[in-house]
This record gives C-alpha cells, sequence and structure tokens, in this order.
C-alpha cells in the first residue's frame, strides 16, 4: 500500500497515536498498517486491551460479589410519607378555608427570633473553616468541571504566558 | 445505542425497582466504587442512583441504554455529593482507596493455571494502581470508554462534557497506564 505515510515504521507508535488506536474512533489507516506490520506495537497493543479486559471482568465479578439492597420498601416508605404529608397539607388548608382564620401577618417580636434562628448555621462555621472549605471547592470545582478549562491545567497546555492567569482563578479560565 | 423494545419492556422494567436493583446494581456500583475509590460512599451513591431513577422514570425517554442513563444519573450525583456534603466526601474519596485486595481476590475463571492466573493477577493489579494515579476526570472517561464499552460521543453525553474534552482525559489516562506497562513513547 503505497499510499500509506509510512513514516510510522521509522518509528513506534507515540502515546497520541497509542490512544487514538484505543478511543473508539474509525482506526486511521496509516496506524492500521503500522499495527499490521509491526510485531512489538502490536503485542504491546493486545497486552494493554488485555489488562484492561481482565481488570474490567475482576471488578465486575467483585461488584456482583456486593449484596443487593431491596429498595422496594425504601420506596414505598416514601410514597407512604409523602402521601401523609399531602393529607396534612390539604386537612390544614380545609381548616383554614372552613373556619375563616385571617392570614398569619408575624409580630415584629417573631420576625426577630426568626431572623435569629436564621443566622445559627451561619455562624457555626469559623473564617478558618470557610477559607480552606473555599480552597476545597476550587480544585474539587477544576478537578470535576464539566466544562474544559480542567485540561488546560491538568496537563498545563496553556502558553508561558497564560500560566499566572490561569492559576489566578479557575473561574476566568471556565470562561474562556 | 438504542434500547431494543423502549415501549412496554422498559416500562416494565423500570417500574419494579427491585428488578432494576437486579439488572443493573453490580454495573453502576462498579462505575462509582472504581470513579471516587471509596467502597462504602459508592453504595450510598448507588442506592440514591436507583432511587433518584425510580421516581424520575417517567422522564426515561428510551433513547439511550438504562445503563447509559443510570450512569449518567449516578455522575451528576457523585458531584452533588462533593458539592452538598461541604466536601467532607471529597477529603474522604481521598484518604480511603477501594479494597484492592479483596477485588483481586476475585479474577476471571479463564486462567487455569496458577502461573497464568499470577501473571493476570499481577497484571490486574498493575492497572488498578495506574488508574488510581489518574485524575477523577481521566478515571471517569477510561472507566467509561473500557469499563463500559462507550464510544466519544457517549461519554461526552453521560458526563456532560464536551467531546475534546472527553478525547484529551482519555488519551491522557491511556498514555498514563500505558507507561505503567513500560510503553516506549
Ligand atoms: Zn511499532
Amino acid at each position: 500500500m503505497k499510499s500509506f505515510d509510512t513514516t510510522y515504521l521509522k518509528g513506534h507508535l507515540t502515546d497520541e497515536q497509542f490512544a487514538e488506536c484505543l478511543d473508539g474512533s474509525p482506526l486511521r489507516s496509516d496506524l492500521q498498517a503500522h499495527l499490521g506490520q509491526c510485531e512489538p506495537c502490536r503485542l504491546e497493543m493486545e497486552l494493554f486491551q488485555t489488562s484492561v479486559a481482565d481488570l474490567s471482568a475482576a471488578s465486575l465479578q467483585w461488584s456482583r460479589a456486593q449484596p443487593l439492597p431491596s429498595l422496594r420498601p425504601l420506596v414505598a416508605a416514601q410514597a407512604k410519607r409523602s402521601l401523609v404529608i399531602s393529607l396534612q397539607w390539604a386537612v390544614a388548608a380545609m381548616l383554614l378555608v372552613g373556619l375563616g382564620v385571617p392570614a398569619y401577618v408575624p409580630t415584629e417580636g417573631q420576625n426577630h427570633a426568626n431572623r435569629l434562628v436564621r443566622a445559627q448555621p451561619a455562624a457555626a462555621d469559623s473564617e478558618g473553616e470557610s477559607a480552606s472549605d473555599t480552597a476545597l471547592l476550587q480544585s474539587v470545582n477544576v478537578a470535576l468541571a464539566g466544562a474544559d478549562p480542567s485540561p488546560l491545567q491538568e496537563y498545563r497546555l496553556e502558553a508561558p504566558g497564560l500560566k499566572n492567569t490561569l492559576q489566578a482563578s479557575a473561574t476566568t479560565v471556565r470562561a474562556q | 445505542m438504542m434500547y431494543p423494545g423502549t415501549g412496554v419492556s422498559v416500562v416494565t422494567e423500570l417500574d419494579d425497582i427491585d428488578a432494576l436493583v437486579a439488572q443493573y446494581w453490580p454495573r453502576v456500583l462498579r462505575y462509582v466504587s472504581y470513579s471516587i475509590n471509596d467502597a462504602d460512599l459508592a453504595q450510598s451513591i448507588t442506592q440514591d442512583c436507583f432511587l433518584k431513577a425510580f421516581r424520575g422514570r417517567a422522564s426515561f425517554r428510551g433513547d439511550c441504554a438504562v445503563s447509559t442513563w443510570l450512569i449518567s444519573i449516578a455522575n451528576n450525583l457523585i458531584r452533588d455529593q462533593v458539592r452538598l456534603k461541604k466536601f467532607q466526601f471529597w477529603r474522604k474519596a481521598q484518604a480511603t482507596a477501594l479494597d484492592v485486595a479483596e477485588m483481586a481476590s476475585v479474577l476471571p475463571s479463564g486462567e487455569s493455571s496458577p502461573e497464568s492466573r499470577l501473571m493476570v493477577n499481577e497484571r490486574t493489579e498493575q492497572v488498578k494502581a495506574a488508574l488510581d494515579d489518574l485524575s477523577v476526570n481521566q478515571r471517569r472517561v477510561f472507566l467509561l470508554r473500557f469499563f463500559e464499552g462507550m464510544d466519544l460521543e457517549e461519554i461526552a453525553q453521560t458526563t456532560g462534557m464536551p467531546v475534546n474534552t472527553v478525547k484529551t482525559h482519555l488519551h491522557r489516562g491511556i498514555s498514563t497506564i500505558r507507561a505503567k506497562f513500560g510503553g516506549k513513547a
């Protein structure tokens, strides 16, 4: 096949070419040709696939060996609870309408009490905890971000001039 | 990947939560366990996944396999857990690993001689160790490709990542694992 790019035969498959053969997209003809003619690369590819398939099989056997929970009672209990709550609301609404209870207007004192209650959870976090949580949130966001920026940061693909900007704010990078 | 006979069979399957669990629990549990590397939390997330799927079963349109739909829900829950629980989960996930010894004791039955079983055992542990070195996103993408047999497009849909991002994570993951096996490049 003279039309194939035979430069690949001078060396073995690069990481990028090796990954391309395995990523599920249609196999490029030049890579296919290399694998057809180069035994070391073919054997390496086979070892990779077999090893991953073995782990896949072992992990599935492991998860199959775990006990299956029965979620039916949980679902039934949840359904019953939501039915009871709906009925309670319906009865309460009927009573309010039937007895002609005036609309609830909180007094100044009650408003103050509500504010205090609402303020409590925020006071529970110290500044130090908030700061470390914020830092952790940023690392989590970077690690789990559905948007594209993480490869840039993760693999340091950015141009040197961009590096500081990228490190300064993950949010800014996501917006780009 | 169209789910065959979307009409009656899927509705029946989704209407019985324990039947759903019986058929799909192992695959979802495996995916979650290996993604977050924590067996206990994986149990709880997998249970939430099935409860959520059951409650939202009316929204399943059958345009993908049930397992793909369940794994998409699991992916969202993994993210929610990280954010809602003020990262306790994240701290724990980084600290506790899935029990490799327990996993390695259950090997594929195809290899008969003790020597070949030992070799398979070694290789399997090698891949597992290499997986631990991947980032969460690389690992999720790698698992969806090689454990779930999804292509780039399907992985993108399941994770909500753009296809190019999926490809980048997958290629990096493959290269890392290739290097562990003594790759050339
Ligand atoms: Zn070669």
